[in-house]
């Protein structure tokens, strides 16, 4: 994968990030699976990136954690996207779908 | 200890301890020791699976400018709080001293200099919690700010008390050197910055 559309991937990352916490509670690892069965592995993160992503989404009100059940050794820290984090997804969806039918007029195959 | 421990001991060695950290270590050694096992199960071996893991996991910058980030907002709050109750602590003492200056000796005005005394209090809390929330250096405004003060009480002596000879000029020159010195400080840091940013 080129490192210009993982530029603007990166962009969007809390967006992706909350899109799949709001689907279910998760946790970190189950994330990053989510993310490459998704797309086939044609893009991975990084776990420090994604946890970085959490620290930010928690600052920002956008999701809440809590501990689950024990396993390997400790409990999992799961989190929940909370109703400013459902409003703040669905602005970001709204902008993106905006975004992507302008910048498609301008990207058709070259002739 | 495992060797998915020791690794993320050894990448969170230059962030700063906080309770946040340990939470968070605690939950990156979870969610990796999880990641190590499934690759295990799907046929690699323990140490393939481990390497894979760590190589993975990628660097840990973002994670600690999040984590310093969070850090910064809890120090800039604990000044604030100390910068507020020492605004109202200062508020409170000037009041008591104009008070007792006015209604026990209303014919010497005194109240001057506890509330000079008391001003620095506020001031470099102030200047303290600016440095921290904007992370700037404060060395200037502070030398320029006590400066006027220090001269502004300097007059107040000198045409309160001796009105007939003025003398404020000789300390108030003494006084000058600590803006000065500071001035000339952060201009030749400024030049400095600017040499490094030509290279």
């Amino acid at each position: 994968m080129s490192s210009i559309s993982s530029d603007i991937i990166r962009g969007h990352l809390d967006a992706i990030i909350l899109r799949l916490i709001y689907e279910k509670d998760t946790y970190g690892y189950e994330i990053s699976n989510e993310i490459a069965n998704r797309t086939n592995n044609k893009f991975e993160i990084k776990e420090a990136t994604l946890y970085a992503v959490f620290q930010r989404l928690v600052k920002k009100g956008l999701i809440e954690s809590y501990l689950g059940d024990i396993s390997f050794g400790s409990r999992r820290r799961y989190y929940h996207i909370t109703d400013e984090g459902k409003q703040y997804l669905e602005e970001e969806i709204r902008t993106w779908q905006n975004a992507r039918e302008i910048i498609d007029i301008f990207m058709e195959d070259l002739k | 200890m495992n060797e998915i421990e020791i690794h993320i001991n050894k990448l969170f060695g230059k962030i700063s301890d906080s309770k946040r950290k340990q939470e968070l270590m605690q939950e990156i050694t979870q969610n990796l020791n999880e990641k190590v096992s499934d690759l295990v199960s799907q046929g690699q071996t323990r140490e393939q699976a481990v390497k894979k893991a760590i190589e993975d996991f990628g660097d840990i910058d973002d994670l600690k400018d999040e984590l310093d980030n969070n850090a910064k907002g809890a120090k800039v709050k604990k000044a604030g709080l100390s910068l507020a109750f020492s605004v109202w602590g200062a508020v409170l003492i000037t009041g008591l001293f104009l008070f007792i200056n006015y209604y026990f000796t209303p014919k010497v005005i005194w109240w001057v200099f506890p509330v000079f005394a008391v001003i620095w209090w506020p001031m470099s809390l102030f200047f303290h919690w600016i440095r921290l929330k904007n992370e700037v250096s404060i060395g200037l405004p502070f030398s320029i700010c006590s400066f006027i003060l220090i001269v502004g009480v300097l007059l107040f002596i000198n045409f309160y008390f001796s009105p007939r000879t003025i003398w404020f000029v000789y300390p108030t020159f003494a006084v000058l050197w600590w803006p000065l010195a500071m001035l000339y400080l952060s201009l030749r840091n400024k030049s400095k910055e600017e040499e490094m940013t030509d290279d």
